[in-house]
């Protein structure tokens, strides 16, 4: 598979009094991968994030996005045409005072022609299920509203690569959904490299690889069922498994021979018939 | 008597503009003294706006608010009143945090309420044990940090009020694993502790169903539903047409009695389903 994002040994801190957030980080990432991004608060998700695409560079070693050395100041706009970015908090990246104009602002700045940005938009803003807002102002909208828009505005983008920072962080249930779906459409049909930083271990159980952060390096690289096996690791590093895997392990423990890595309800649901079958 | 009582509230934002917007379609509801409550309900549904009702931050177009019986928009002392007694804190912690450093930012409510420098400093140590954080903390700006950082110390910030009703709009969002766990904890044990009662937003179905103890669904602008969590949970179809969904270990329970398996009554959280499969196995002597 091609790389195309590669940290070589990268250290970064914020200033010089104080700690260093990454500590000589050594990650790659695959062209057309789903990768998830776990981590405790303040494990260094968004710093590595913002390293991507060269709104932090490093103090020690390098990052090349798409094989640009992100400390070249030259290559700063080759770079955000490579990759697009939703930030933690979608206030931090509104620029226009109507919606569509927010959302046509990215695909805008990749000199993509006019009709084809009008199509963007529209599709985009459907798929967030914010159409009808079209023609309000992104400042004043709900909380979700507005997260919805920098989501839109990535999708409309459809840069090579989209990392995410939390991007369903206030998204009610169905729009969680959505989103997810349509990322992964994003994988499937164009061929997107995705990365996606959260907190929700559902949204990892679909990724094609889970990489975990904790104070500031990676402790675990794998496959969602690789990591989430570990499940001891997870809770002494604050995070956890998702729910089905959890009840399985509950039930192991009170002596209900459960197997597998059931990660979904429905997998749970096949691990669970296997058993009575076995006793049946 | 009810401590909050919401007296058919109507709002709309961007008033003679073609955005006007109607947020809060007559809204009346009593919450009661030590109670849980969770808001939930589809983005856009108002809850924030209803929310900021509750401490007097946003007017009403037309109804009240009373607050242990008084309507709060009476006086400016009456409004004072509130603002000590009814601690909101913000969907995005952004909004709330403006101090130089954490132990500012924290220290900002007990100094409103003229407290003694000590009893300032106990609260401050206290609610930043609290959320979970060091206090290596204090002396960083509440800027310079992690979104979940931020999340904790704004939370702080109104709990060091220790506020007779305690209001968090998304207070778990953008909380690792753990963090939110602490939290629910923590609304828990402050309103055993202290009896004071919590209302709290959330998208986490789960999360509601584990402290939650009574919901509130809100649908454009109006409450569509409310009740204890069993009853508002058990109504999944209304859910969904509400934009929601019920949490994941309910969909759990609902593909095991697909498959046939009769466990009995719906559980919402991981304990209860182990308990519920336990008895099960038990009975059928498959344990
Ligand atoms: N602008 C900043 N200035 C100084 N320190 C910062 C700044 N932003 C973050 N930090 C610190 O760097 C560390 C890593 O922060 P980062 O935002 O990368 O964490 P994160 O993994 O994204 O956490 P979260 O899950 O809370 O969003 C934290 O300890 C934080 O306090
Ligand atoms: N400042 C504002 N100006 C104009 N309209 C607003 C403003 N804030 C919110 N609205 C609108 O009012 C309605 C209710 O918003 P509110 O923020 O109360 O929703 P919410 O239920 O908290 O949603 P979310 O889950 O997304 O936070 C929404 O339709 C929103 O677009
Ligand atoms: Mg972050
Ligand atoms: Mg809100």
């Amino acid at each position: 598979m091609n790389k195309i994002i590669e940290f070589k040994d990268v250290s970064f801190r914020y200033s010089e009094e104080e700690d260093y957030v990454l500590k000589n980080l050594s990650l790659d990432f695959y062209e057309g991968q789903f990768t998830c991004v776990l981590g405790h608060n303040g494990s260094g998700k968004s710093t590595m994030a913002k390293l991507i695409n060269a709104l932090l560079i490093p103090n020690d070693g390098k990052v090349y996005t798409f094989g640009y050395d992100t400390a070249d100041e030259n290559l700063e706009i080759d770079i955000r045409r490579k990759v697009g970015m939703v930030f933690q908090n979608p206030d931090n990246q509104i620029v226009a005072t109507i919606v569509e104009d927010d959302v046509a602002f990215g695909p805008e700045n990749l000199g993509i022609p006019r009709e084809e940005i009008r199509k963007r938009v529209d599709e985009a803003l459907k798929i967030v299920n914010m159409y009808e807002y079209r023609r309000h102002e992104p400042h004043r909208l709900s909380g979700g509203q507005k997260q919805r828009i920098a989501i839109a505005g990535i999708i409309a983008m459809q840069t090579n690569c989209i990392v995410l920072d939390e991007p369903t962080a206030m998204l009610d249930p169905v729009g969680r959904r959505e989103v997810m779906e349509a990322l992964h459409r994003l994988k499937n049909e164009l061929g997107i490299s995705v990365i996606l930083v959260t907190h929700f271990m559902d949204e990892a159980v679909n990724a094609d690889r889970v990489v975990v952060m904790n104070e500031g390096k990676v402790c675990m690289d794998g496959t969602p069922r690789e990591v989430f096996v570990k499940a001891e690791l997870l809770k002494s590093i604050g995070l956890t498994v998702p729910k089905p895997l959890e009840l399985a392990e509950k039930l192991k423990k009170a002596g209900v021979e459960i197997g597998g890595t059931p990660l979904t309800p429905t997998e749970f649901a096949e691990e669970f018939k296997k058993i009575t079958e076995n006793r049946g | 008597m009810s401590v909050i009582s919401v007296k058919n509230l109507i709002y709309g934002y961007s008033k003679g503009t073609p955005f006007e917007k109607g947020a809060l379609k007559g809204v009346s509801v009593d919450i009661e003294q030590g109670e849980i409550v969770a808001v939930i309900g589809h983005t856009g549904s108002g809850k924030s706006t209803l929310l900021q009702h509750l401490n007097g931050l946003l007017k009403p177009d037309s109804g009240d608010v009373l607050f242990e019986g008084k309507s709060i928009y009476e006086s400016k002392k009456t409004l004072r009143e509130c603002r000590f007694n009814v601690g909101l804190c913000f969907q995005y912690p952004e909004q709330q945090l403006f101090e130089s450093t954490v132990y500012k930012d924290i220290a900002f409510g007990p100094h409103n309420m003229k407290l003694s420098e000590e009893e300032i400093k106990k609260r401050v140590y206290e609610s930043l044990n609290y959320v979970g954080l060091s206090e290596d903390y204090l002396e960083k700006s509440p800027f310079d940090l992690s979104g979940g950082e931020k999340r904790r110390v704004a939370i702080a910030g109104v709990i060091s009020m220790e506020p007779k009703v305690l209001i968090l709009d998304e207070p778990t969002a953008g909380l690792d694993p753990m963090g939110k766990n602490n939290l629910l904890n923590l609304i828990k044990n402050y309103n055993e502790k202290t009896g004071n009662t919590v209302i709290f937003v959330s998208h986490n179905m789960d999360d509601v169903a584990s402290v939650a103890q009574r919901v509130i669904v809100m649908n454009d602008g109006e409450i569509a539903l409310q009740g204890t969590v069993d009853e508002v949970y058990s109504q999944g179809e209304r859910l969904s047409e509400l934009g929601l969904d019920v949490p994941e270990i309910t969909s759990l329970f609902i593909e095991l009695k697909k498959s046939g398996f009769d466990l009995g009554d719906t559980e919402y959280t991981v304990e209860g389903a182990k308990n519920a499969i336990l008895s099960y196995l038990r009975k059928g002597g498959t344990l």
